[in-house]
C-alpha cells in the first residue's frame, strides 16, 4: 500500500475535521432559545444574577472570542464548564461515556455476532425453510420499536416475575460490601437492556451478511471450490464468509466507533445514565459545552473510523486503493 | 455444518433469555456497612430507607447559590440547608434557624434571634457569622439564585453571636422572599472572589438541615442519612434516597415492584395505578398554573395585532373557552379551575371573583360581548370583523410538547364565536426567543408559572411595567396595578397587604392580559402497606412530599 494513498486519505480527513468542528460551534448557537432565557421562569431571576451566570458561561464575550476559546478547548480536550451541571464538562462526560460503554460493549458485539451468524445460516440455506424462518422472524423483531419490546421484557421479567430490576445501572444508594457484589448487581441490571439493545441492532447485520453471502455464492470461485470437491462447510467457511465479511466490516467498524455514544431509547427507558440520554437532555437545556464536546467526540470517532476503514479496506481489497 | 450453526444460533438466543433466570434477585440490603465513621444505626437494627422516584431533569448545581432550577431545591438544598424562617403546614411563618424575629416601628429593621445549640453537620456551631456571611456574599457577588432576595438590604449586621439585623431603605413586607439558604461560613468563606465562588461546585454539601448528604451519582441518585442532631427532632427514617427516572412507565413499575416507595403519577398512568391495591394516591392542586397570554404591548414597536389590545375581545375569549373540556380531555383530569394569579394552595393570598363576576364558559355571553363591541361577521365567512373590516384573526404560538391538546380545544372554542386562530407549534426555546426578544411577533401564547408558596411578590411582579423586558411575558402595563404593587411591598400589616394583593388580582382578572386556563393538579403515589404518617403541605390541599413528611414519615 502506498504512502501516497494514506496521505491522500489523511488530507481529506483533515478537511472534514475542520469543517465538522466549525459546524459544531455554529449549529447550537443558531438554535432558538439560549441557556439563560430557557430557565428564566424557574427562579425569581434578577438581571444582575443573570449577568453573573452569563459571565460564568463566558457568554458575555464577543462571538469571535467564544469561537477562539472553543477551538482551544477542543484541541486541549478541556471542554469548559457545563451550563447545566456547572462543573467541568470532562467530569460529566467521563462518567457517562463509561456507563454507555458498559452497556455498548455488552450489547453491540453480541448483536453483531448474532446478526452475522444468523446471516450465515440463512444464506447457506437460501430459499429453504430455515432461511425463511430466520429472515422473517428477524425482520419482524427488527421492525418492533425498541422501547416497546424492552417495555414488554420489563413487564414480564421485571414486574410479573420479578427476576430483574426495573431501573438504573446499579441499585441506587446501595452499599456494596466488595467489588464482586457491585459487579453482580451491575450484571443483574444489564440483562434486559443488553437483550433489548442487541435485539434492536442484530437485524441489520443479519440482512447485510445474508445479502453479501448470497452474492458471493454466485461467484465463479465458489463454483470452482465446489467443483474441486470441497465440502459445503469448507466452501462456506474458507471462501464465502471471508469475502462476504468485506461489506459488513464497514458497518461493524462504524458501530464500534460510536459505541460510547449510547443508545438513546434504551438509556431513557432504563434510566441508564449514559451518553445518549445526556445528549438529548443537553439539547433541551441548551447546554452548549456538553453538546459541543459530545458532538466533537463523535465526530472524531467517526472521522477516525472512516480513515481506518479506508485504509483497512484498501488493504483488504486492492481494487479500492488502485481505483 | 448448517445444523451446527443453527444450533449455535439457537443456543445464543437461549443463553440470553436464560440470563434472566440465572441471577436470582440479589437485592442488596441498604446500608449494611455504614458510610464514614458515624453509624446510621446501632446494634444491627434494620435501616429504614425511603426512596423517592423522581421524573425530572437532574439538578443543575450543588452550590445553593448557583443553581437556578427548582428541582435542585428538592433533591439537594432543601434537605441540607435551612432558612431563618420557614412555613408551617398552614403556610404561616415559623422559625427555623431563627427562633424569633421582630421588625422595628418604622419597618426598616428586621432583627432575627437565632436558635442556639444548632450544629453544622461537621460538628461546628452555627451562629450569627454564618447568617451575616450568607446574606453578604449573595449581595456582594450578585450570585444568581438569591441576588433578588437580598438586594434590598442596605445593612447586614451582627449584633451578637445569636442576633442578626437586616436593614432596608424602604419597609419590606415580603420578608419571606428574603429567606435564603444559610451556608457555613467556614466552608463557603474560603471562596472570596466571584470567580472562586462560581467555580465552587460544592460536591459534598454540608448544612444544618434534617438530612446529611452521603453521596450522589449524577443522573442516577442522591443519598442522605438522617441528622441525629437535628434541632427539631431526628427524622424517623434513617436514609432518604432520590432515584432518577427517565421514563414514566418504568417509574410506575418500580413503585409497583417496591423498588421505590413514593413518586408522582402522570395522566397516562392514573387508571393503572388506581388498579393497584397497595398504592394510595393523593391528588392535589399545585402551585403551578397555565395561562392563555395575550401580547398586550402598547409600545409602537409592538408587533401584536392591535385588536387583541381590546379588552372586550379578551373577555369574550374568556367566556368562550370550555374549561371543563380542557380539564377533562386535554389534561386527562389533572387540572382544576384557578381565577386569580395566585393558586388556592398559597392560602390567604389566593383570590376568587364573586360568582356573578366569574367568566365561566358561556359562548352566548361571549358572542353578545363581541356583538356589543361592534364585531360582526358581515361577509359570512364565519369570522367577525371590526367596523373597518379587520378580521378577528390571530396568531397563537404554542409549545407543542406542553399545550398541543389545550390549544386545539381553545382554537375550536374560539372558532365557535367567530374568532379565527392560527396555531404555530414550536419548542420552548423558540417560544422563549419570540417572547423575550423584545419583538414579540405573535398575538397569543400559552405558558405557565410556579407561584412560590412563601410570598406573592414574584408572581405579582410579572405583570408590572418594570418587568417588560425581564419577567413579563404579556408586556402588560397598568399604572394602578404598578402603584398597588409598590404599596403591597411596603405594607407590613398582613391583613392590609392581603387586601391589596386581592385587589391586584381583581384588576388582572377584569383586564384579562392573561386568561388562566387551569391549575395543574398533581398526584402522589405511595405504598400503603409499607408507609404511614405522611403530612400534607399545605394541610388543606397538599403535596405529600415536604419538610414535615421528611420528618415524620415512618414504616408501618
Amino acid at each position: 500500500m502506498s504512502i501516497r494513498f494514506i496521505l491522500n486519505r489523511l488530507f481529506y480527513t483533515f478537511i472534514m475535521f475542520i469543517f465538522v468542528v466549525t459546524l459544531n460551534f455554529a449549529l447550537f448557537r443558531l438554535m432558538p432559545g439560549d441557556p439563560l432565557t430557557m430557565v428564566s421562569k424557574e427562579v425569581a431571576s434578577s438581571p444582575e444574577g443573570r449577568a453573573t451566570l452569563e459571565h460564568l458561561y463566558g457568554l458575555d464575550k464577543p462571538m469571535f472570542q467564544q469561537y477562539i476559546d472553543y477551538l482551544k478547548s477542543m484541541t486541549t480536550f478541556d471542554f469548559g464548564i457545563s451550563f447545566h451541571y456547572k462543573q467541568p464538562v470532562i467530569n460529566i462526560l467521563g462518567d457517562k461515556i463509561k456507563n454507555s460503554l458498559i452497556l455498548g460493549i455488552a450489547a453491540v458485539p453480541l448483536g453483531i455476532a448474532i446478526g452475522i451468524i444468523g446471516g450465515i445460516i440463512a444464506s447457506s440455506r437460501h430459499g429453504k425453510k430455515t432461511d425463511v424462518i430466520i429472515t422473517t422472524s428477524s425482520m419482524i423483531i427488527y421492525a418492533i420499536p425498541t422501547f416497546w419490546f424492552a417495555m414488554i421484557l420489563l413487564m414480564i421479567f421485571g414486574v410479573k416475575l420479578g427476576w430483574v430490576p426495573i431501573n438504573s445501572m446499579v441499585t441506587p444508594g446501595a452499599n456494596f460490601l466488595n467489588n464482586m457484589e457491585y459487579i453482580k448487581d451491575l450484571l443483574h441490571h444489564l440483562i434486559v437492556p443488553v437483550i433489548s439493545y442487541s435485539v434492536a441492532i442484530f437485524g441489520s447485520y443479519l440482512l447485510i451478511m445474508r445479502g453479501a453471502m448470497i452474492d458471493v455464492f454466485t461467484e465463479d470461485y465458489v463454483l470452482t471450490a465446489r467443483a474441486k470437491g470441497l465440502k459445503e462447510k469448507q466452501v462456506i467457511m474458507r471462501h464465502v464468509v471471508p469475502n462476504a465479511l468485506l461489506p459488513i466490516s464497514t458497518t461493524v467498524i462504524y458501530s464500534l466507533a460510536i459505541i460510547f455514544t449510547g443508545a438513546f431509547s434504551i438509556e431513557v427507558l432504563f434510566s441508564w445514565p449514559g451518553m445518549g440520554k445526556l445528549m438529548v437532555e443537553s439539547v433541551n437545556r441548551r447546554d452548549y459545552p456538553i453538546m459541543q464536546a459530545s458532538n466533537y467526540l463523535i465526530a472524531v470517532a467517526v472521522i477516525l473510523a472512516n480513515f481506518i476503514m479506508d485504509v483497512v479496506y484498501g488493504y483488504l481489497d486492492p481494487r479500492i486503493r488502485i481505483g | 455444518m448448517k445444523k451446527i450453526l443453527l444450533f449455535v444460533f439457537v443456543v445464543m438466543l437461549f443463553a440470553i433469555v436464560a440470563g434472566c433466570t440465572s441471577s436470582q434477585p440479589s437485592q442488596v440490603k441498604p446500608s449494611e456497612t455504614p458510610n464514614g465513621s458515624e453509624q446510621p444505626s446501632e446494634s444491627g437494627k434494620e435501616v429504614v430507607t425511603f426512596k423517592y422516584g423522581v421524573m425530572d431533569s437532574w439538578p443543575d448545581s450543588m452550590n445553593p447559590y448557583l443553581s437556578v432550577l427548582s428541582i435542585s431545591q428538592t433533591l439537594y438544598h432543601d434537605n441540607v440547608y435551612e432558612t431563618l424562617i420557614g412555613l408551617d403546614q398552614k403556610v404561616n411563618m415559623e422559625g427555623r434557624l431563627a427562633e424569633s424575629w421582630d421588625v422595628s416601628e418604622d419597618g426598616l429593621t428586621w432583627t432575627f434571634h437565632l436558635r442556639k445549640g444548632v450544629k453544622w453537620h461537621d460538628g461546628e456551631d452555627f451562629n450569627a457569622d454564618d447568617v451575616v456571611f450568607s446574606y453578604q456574599v449573595n449581595k456582594d457577588l450578585e450570585l444568581p439564585r438569591f441576588y433578588s432576595s437580598v438586594k434590598d438590604f442596605v445593612e447586614i449586621n451582627k449584633i451578637d453571636d445569636y442576633t442578626v439585623e437586616l436593614k432596608t431603605e424602604e419597609a419590606k413586607a415580603n420578608i419571606m422572599d428574603a429567606m435564603i439558604d444559610i451556608v457555613p461560613e467556614h466552608i463557603f468563606g474560603q471562596y472570596d472572589t466571584k470567580e472562586e465562588m462560581l467555580a465552587f461546585t460544592n460536591d459534598h454539601p454540608m448544612g444544618t438541615g434534617l438530612f446529611i448528604f452521603v453521596e450522589d451519582s449524577k443522573d442516577e441518585y442522591v443519598k442522605y442519612k438522617a441528622n441525629d442532631q437535628y434541632w427539631n427532632g431526628r427524622p424517623v427514617i434513617d436514609e432518604l434516597i432520590y432515584v432518577c427516572f427517565a421514563n414514566s412507565d418504568t417509574l410506575i413499575q418500580a413503585l409497583e415492584k417496591g423498588e421505590i416507595d413514593f413518586c408522582g403519577v402522570g395522566a397516562a398512568q392514573i387508571s393503572y395505578v388506581e388498579s393497584l391495591s397497595n398504592i394510595t394516591l393523593n391528588r392535589f392542586d399545585s402551585n403551578a398554573f397555565n395561562e392563555l397570554g395575550f401580547n398586550v404591548w402598547k409600545d409602537p414597536a409592538s408587533k401584536g395585532n392591535p385588536l387583541i389590545r381590546d379588552v372586550n375581545i379578551r373577555n369574550a375569549i374568556a367566556y368562550a373557552i370550555d374549561y371543563d373540556a380542557i380539564f377533562e380531555y386535554a389534561m386527562g383530569g389533572l387540572a382544576s379551575k384557578q381565577y386569580g394569579l395566585l393558586p388556592k394552595v398559597v392560602g390567604k393570598w389566593s383570590w376568587e371573583p364573586e360568582d356573578a363576576n366569574k367568566k365561566d364558559y358561556n359562548p352566548e355571553t361571549a358572542k353578545k360581548m363581541l356583538e356589543d363591541a361592534g364585531y360582526k361577521d358581515t361577509d359570512g365567512d364565519g369570522i367577525r370583523e371590526d367596523s373597518k373590516g379587520n378580521k378577528l384573526d390571530f396568531r397563537m404560538i404554542i409549545i407543542e410538547s406542553s399545550y398541543r391538546d389545550v390549544s386545539l380545544v381553545v382554537q375550536q372554542n374560539l372558532k365557535d364565536i367567530g374568532i379565527n386562530i392560527n396555531i404555530e407549534f414550536m419548542d420552548t426555546g423558540r417560544q422563549t426567543d419570540i417572547i423575550y426578544s423584545q419583538s414579540f411577533d405573535a398575538d397569543m401564547y400559552m405558558w405557565g408559572w410556579y407561584a412560590p408558596y412563601s410570598d406573592p411578590t414574584y408572581i405579582l411582579s410579572s405583570m408590572t411595567t418594570e418587568q417588560i423586558g425581564n419577567l413579563s411575558d404579556c408586556f402588560y402595563s397598568n399604572k394602578e396595578y404598578d402603584e398597588l404593587f409598590e404599596l403591597q411591598g411596603k405594607t407590613l400589616d398582613e391583613d392590609e397587604r392581603v387586601k391589596i394583593v386581592h385587589k391586584m388580582q381583581e384588576i388582572i382578572y377584569e383586564d384579562s392580559p392573561y386568561i388562566i386556563l387551569y391549575n395543574t393538579k398533581r398526584i402522589n403515589a405511595y405504598d400503603n402497606t409499607k408507609w404511614e404518617n405522611f403530612q400534607k403541605w399545605p394541610e388543606w390541599e397538599g403535596n405529600l412530599f415536604n419538610y414535615f413528611t421528611k420528618l415524620y414519615v415512618s414504616p408501618k
